[in-house]
């Protein structure tokens, strides 16, 4: 198998799924957001913003705090030291991935 | 779903791109500055401006919960350059207030401080949003070209408009274009977010 393809193979799974790469992308740029900033700036539905960030959760990449802001509940969301290199990496692996399938010829 | 070019761009940038926040405080300010210029000497009865002042702060809450309520609350990561820079203008916005009401200088240094605040916003924080850049650009250089017109011979242009004083005339122009701004910012934050669908 070419390296390109043994490349796109070892892309993280995880990360790789468009929303939460998007997600992942968006919490990278600022401190913390709340899920309804997460979800207007994803176009997410609450149930799939739920499922993803879950699985972000569980993964270590992101941290989930619930508070009440003005008698509302709230949830914020902040990206870990460990999910923001993880993220750094995988645009870097993307990055790499696009310049080599540029010089990819067929044997 | 957006780019994640522009996902990047709008939580890096989320509360300055709400862009209403900004029309109370214009519009106040816009108040003021006509009263202000309708005062013969030392005003004696301030009810008025601290009247408004208070309503613009009043609209100005109201605005910042119509957006947390329905848009949500982003912390962003502020830089040293960016409270740097802040720091700086407000000072120089001071020192210039203080030589443009002595008359030392026949260029408006407050127009320029003004025109500096708009190519700030242009450039720090709508980098990507081409219709905002623009209008803030534009908006910048229009400040900037006033406030330098003595220097080709235009002298005192706000008297065409009935305005006593350069330094009303400027906060006036501020006012304006703060509301301009500020609703163009809000189109464009308003627009760029994708729609609540589905995902694959």
């Amino acid at each position: 198998m070419s390296n390109v393809f043994v490349e796109i193979a070892a892309l993280d799974k995880l990360l790789h799924e468009p929303a939460r790469l998007s997600l992942m992308t968006a919490l990278a740029a600022c401190k913390s957001a709340d899920f309804l900033a997460l979800q207007r700036m994803t176009g997410l539905t609450s149930g799939n913003l739920s499922v993803h960030l879950s699985k972000l959760e569980d993964a270590g990449l992101v941290v989930l705090e619930k508070q009440f802001v003005d008698k509302r509940p709230n949830t914020q969301v902040q990206i870990t030291e460990k999910g923001r290199q993880v993220t750094e990496s995988h645009w870097q692996q993307l990055e790499n991935l696009r310049r080599d399938a540029q010089k990819w010829q067929p044997e | 779903m957006n780019s994640i070019r522009q996902t990047r761009f709008i939580a890096q940038n989320y509360p300055q791109l709400q862009g209403l926040r900004a029309v109370p405080i214009s519009l106040g300010l816009l108040v003021i500055t006509l009263w202000a210029n309708l005062q013969h000497g030392p005003a004696r009865d301030l009810t008025l401006p601290i009247v408004v002042a208070l309503v613009g702060l009043g609209f100005y809450i109201l605005v910042d919960r119509y957006y947390n309520r329905v848009y949500g609350r982003v912390k962003r990561n502020i830089s040293r350059t960016e409270l740097f820079l802040q720091a700086a203008g407000a000072i120089l916005a001071l020192i210039a207030f203080i030589i443009d009401n002595r008359n030392i200088t026949e260029i408006s240094l407050l127009g320029l401080v003004f025109a500096g605040v708009f190519a700030f916003t242009g450039f720090y924080y709508c980098r990507q949003a081409m219709a905002a850049f623009t209008i803030n650009l534009i908006l910048a250089m229009v400040l900037a070209l006033l406030s330098l017109a003595s220097l080709v011979g235009i002298q005192e242009w706000w008297s065409l408009f009935g305005v006593k004083y350069s330094l009303l005339a400027f906060s006036l122009l501020f006012g304006i274009f703060g509301v301009i701004d500020g609703i163009i910012l809000h189109i464009y934050f308003t627009h760029s977010l994708p729609a609540i669908q589905e995902a694959a």
